[in-house]
């Protein structure tokens, strides 16, 4: 029966041919757009790790800086602390005593690249011939009750490492997973061996930290902790002060905060910004972009749909004298629409299976490395479903039209 | 003659009305997302007030400086540009000015966020801004330190509802300005000018900008005519890379590029500014393929209904051939008639891309964004809609002249 429809199918090759790369087409765009939305959601529901309401985000900017990008490879050569660097330090501990005593301010701590602040610090290195790249934060003692973050294993640094003869880091449960299968994390070394600075020794594991919102994917996230009563060669100013604020602070006290800080450093720059509104701009482009995407697959699988419906509709009224010859030998209706649906299921068989090669090759090339290859699959899968259910139910109407040929008329017609 | 095809393609319209109404739902549909592509992509890059004179108009945007184990990547710094880049030949006009920050004010127990620009005279020559009331501020204003502002309408509403502003005195970062102008909003998408409020360069708070090699600064550079842009390029070139840099031992090349808007996008999405080579052909190449991939689905759709339409008018083509008519008048008549159906798609989808237009700017997702239909929107839209006619009538009408005329005759497919 099977083979009986495919040799149907073959012998209209080439009118069949451009059905099947309309399918094609159809079956990409499902598949760009079930792939993006699988990721996004997917991603999505993965926990933060942090709570952003009522923190509030302050970028302090120095006399005489630029909004650089820095990008090191390699490590500089020691040297002492620079005298500019240490009077900037020491500036800005002034600062957050300064705003700590301010009514509605709560927890003061310092930063250099905070959740949704736009900067980001990455560094990799090889270590035992695997590659460890991740996202580093240098953060005072504080940071984790401002953020609120949950510390699965070990402890968060603290006051009692000021003596301690490495320097001491907090990472994220996903880049622990990664780096120590199995073993324990706390007290391993992350540090590049090469790098003949302090070892940077684990000594607490959090949840997780996804720096940038719900939808992009969770980098390995390294803490280190700052400290601003001293100053050695690894220690820079921070550039944010991440504070947490009772909760229904207002403009009033983000006002007074600004003039303190004004009063403080009077050729600085400051920008107060609300981590939840700095949550929802980041999260808007995504927003934009799954909605977008949405829209323009959903008009599109429509108008092929209905283009698909009109080219099988026509094919049937061409067909009728076909028809009407096995109504009259004896095919029932049922025959009918198995003949017309299996026909147009072969077609697309045949059109998703080269899609299915096509898309492939995504997870196979890592052509985009930090989609999961999970994620693929489940793309996959929902482009196949939607595709089915879409050609079955543009095939429905002209194989009803067909089934209604009567084999008296279509015999006689000419 | 062919005021006689016309007739027979609008019966040939009329007789079926639902595949007139799935092909001109698919053609409307296709440009509607690619005229409000092309409108993005026009209010970007074309000319367009307060740009008025783009065309003449190169931009230094970033600059790299090298070390053996250190790449920094900023805007060029004003030290810079002050010191090498004021006597370029062929240069009509020069300005120099910082990108936007986020300043904030508190006026009355409200916080308002606006975009501080910093500029010198030059910019209100260079660039064609509409002035509401007041005027702009001058080189004079700029070498004294006047603190003077230009606040664009939004600003005007924010400070003072409705009134008028010159004269009276907004304050921005800690600053106060008096506000000599009131231009109107500039959209986000002009990356030249765009800010809420212009103040003179000398404001800056601290004099070190000064003498910074690297910093937040740009360069607008107003050629005499198109014809100077390669010898100011190779003249910049040749400053960047001879400029003396403040710290040797750290940093041992500077380079960049003056360079129009399109070539530094180009640059950016191509693998950021570190890349030297600025590939503009590429990501031209990247805008149309993505369009033509967009296209795709649209214009298979197409083919395949004007495909199987063909067969229900093989007696006509028949009775034609028969007469003589050539194979040539029959693809002419009917790519004519594939044309003509899709004008009248393109119009509807004017109306369409304009209501969609006018939707996204009240929505304001992007501030300030003013989209209107302008002529060369409408040339390209025109353009694409020809094409895309082309594109998909060119092969049904190739496979209609091949007909055979006994078959075509007899009612035949093949």
């Amino acid at each position: 029966m099977i083979k009986h429809y495919f040799k149907l199918a073959w012998n209209k090759k080439r009118a069949n041919f451009l059905v099947m790369v309309e399918i094609l087409a159809a079956f990409l765009v499902v598949f760009a757009v079930a792939t993006l939305a699988t990721y996004s959601t997917n991603n999505y529901r993965q926990p933060l790790g942090y709570e952003w309401n009522d923190i509030w985000v302050i970028q302090i900017v120095p006399p005489n800086t630029r909004s650089a990008s820095v990008s090191s490879s390699g490590s500089p050569d020691p040297k002492a602390p620079d005298p500019v660097e240490v009077a900037k330090i020491e500036k800005i501990r002034q600062m957050m005593a300064a705003i700590r005593e301010i009514d509605g301010v709560e927890i003061v701590s310092a930063a250099n690249s905070p959740a949704f602040g736009n900067s980001t610090n990455t560094h990799n290195h090889m270590k035992d011939g695997k590659l460890v790249a991740y996202e580093i934060d240098r953060v005072t003692d504080s940071y984790k009750d401002v953020m609120k973050f949950q510390v699965v294993r070990g402890r968060w640094f603290s006051a009692a490492d000021d003596g301690v003869s490495f320097q001491p880091v907090v990472i994220s449960q996903n880049a622990a997973e990664e780096w120590f299968p199995g073993a324990d994390p706390i007290g391993q070394d992350i540090s590049d061996p090469n790098d003949k600075v302090t070892p940077q020794r684990v000594v607490g594991v959090i949840s997780a930290f996804r720096k940038n919102g719900e939808y992009p994917s969770a980098a390995n996230f390294v803490f280190e902790r700052a400290r601003l009563d001293m100053t050695n060669r690894r220690n820079w100013a921070p550039n944010w002060l991440v504070v947490r604020v009772r909760p229904g602070t207002t403009a009033a006290t983000e006002e007074q905060v600004l003039r303190r800080l004004q009063m403080e450093g009077k050729d600085w720059s400051f920008e107060i910004q609300r981590m939840d509104r700095m949550r929802e701009e980041a999260n808007r482009p995504y927003r934009i972009l799954l909605t977008g995407a949405t829209v323009l697959a959903g008009f599109l699988l429509l108008m092929a749909g209905l283009g698909l419906t009109g080219v099988l509709w026509q094919n049937v009224t061409q067909r009728t004298r076909e028809i009407g010859v096995r109504r009259a030998q004896g095919a029932t209706i049922r025959d009918i629409y198995l003949q017309i649906l299996g026909e147009l299921l072969f077609l697309t068989t045949f059109g998703v299976s080269i899609g299915v090669l096509i898309v492939i090759q995504f997870p196979i090339l890592k052509f985009i490395g930090f989609v999961s290859n999970g994620v693929y699959l489940i793309g996959i899968g929902v482009s196949l479903v939607a595709i089915y259910l879409l050609t079955l139910l543009c095939g429905l109407y002209p194989s009803w039209l067909a089934t209604r040929v009567q084999p008296a008329a279509a015999l006689h017609c000419d | 003659m062919f005021t006689h095809y016309l007739k027979t393609a609008y019966k040939v319209f009329l007789r079926r009305k639902f595949f007139t109404g799935i092909s001109l739902f698919a053609i409307s549909f296709t440009l509607i997302v690619l005229m409000v592509v092309v409108s993005f992509i026009d209010h970007t890059f074309g000319a367009m007030a307060p740009e008025k004179k783009l065309d003449r108009m190169l931009g230094v945007f970033i600059m790299t400086m090298r070390g053996e184990n250190m790449i920094m990547s900023s805007g060029p710094g004003y030290g810079f540009l002050d010191r090498y880049c004021r006597n370029i030949p062929g240069v009509e006009k020069i300005s120099f000015c910082t990108e936007p920050r986020l300043a904030q004010s508190y006026w009355n127990g409200e916080k308002i966020k606006s975009e501080l620009k910093r500029t010198d005279g030059a910019f209100w020559e260079i660039l064609d801004f509409t002035f509401l009331e007041g005027g702009p501020y001058s080189d004079t204003d700029d070498r004294n330190a006047a603190a003077v502002a230009v606040i664009n309408e939004a600003t005007r509403r924010k400070f003072f509802g409705g009134e008028s502003a010159v004269g009276k005195t907004i304050e921005a970062d800690g600053q106060r300005f008096r506000v000599v102008g009131v231009v109107a909003n500039v959209p986000v998408f002009r990356r030249m000018s765009y800010a809420d409020i212009w103040v003179p360069n000398s404001t800056i708070k601290s004099p070190g900008y000064k003498t910074e090699t690297l910093g937040p600064f740009n360069a607008l550079i107003l050629a005499r005519s198109r014809a100077d842009f390669p010898l100011i390029k190779s003249e910049f070139a040749s400053r960047a890379r001879q400029a003396e840099l403040p710290d040797p031992k750290q940093f041992q090349t500077l380079a960049g590029e003056a360079e129009t808007f399109f070539e530094f996008m180009s640059r950016i999405l191509n693998g950021g500014p570190e890349w030297e080579q600025s590939r503009p052909n590429r990501l031209m190449f990247a805008l149309l393929l993505g369009m033509g991939l967009f296209m795709m689905l649209p214009a298979i759709n197409l083919i395949n209904l004007n495909v199987s339409r063909i067969l229900e008018r093989s007696s006509e083509i028949g009775v034609r051939k028969a007469f003589g008519a050539s194979s040539w008048t029959l693809v002419g008549q009917f790519v004519a008639e594939n044309v003509l159906l899709t004008l009248v798609g393109g119009l509807i989808g004017f109306v369409g891309a304009i209501l969609t237009l006018r939707a996204i700017t009240e929505s304001g997702v992007f501030p300030y964004a003013d989209f209107q239909m302008n002529y060369r929107i409408f040339t390209y839209g025109f353009g694409l809609t020809l094409f895309f006619g082309l594109l998909s009538g060119v092969y049904p009408a190739w496979k209609m002249s091949r007909l055979h005329p006994v078959k075509a005759l007899k009612g035949g497919t093949r």
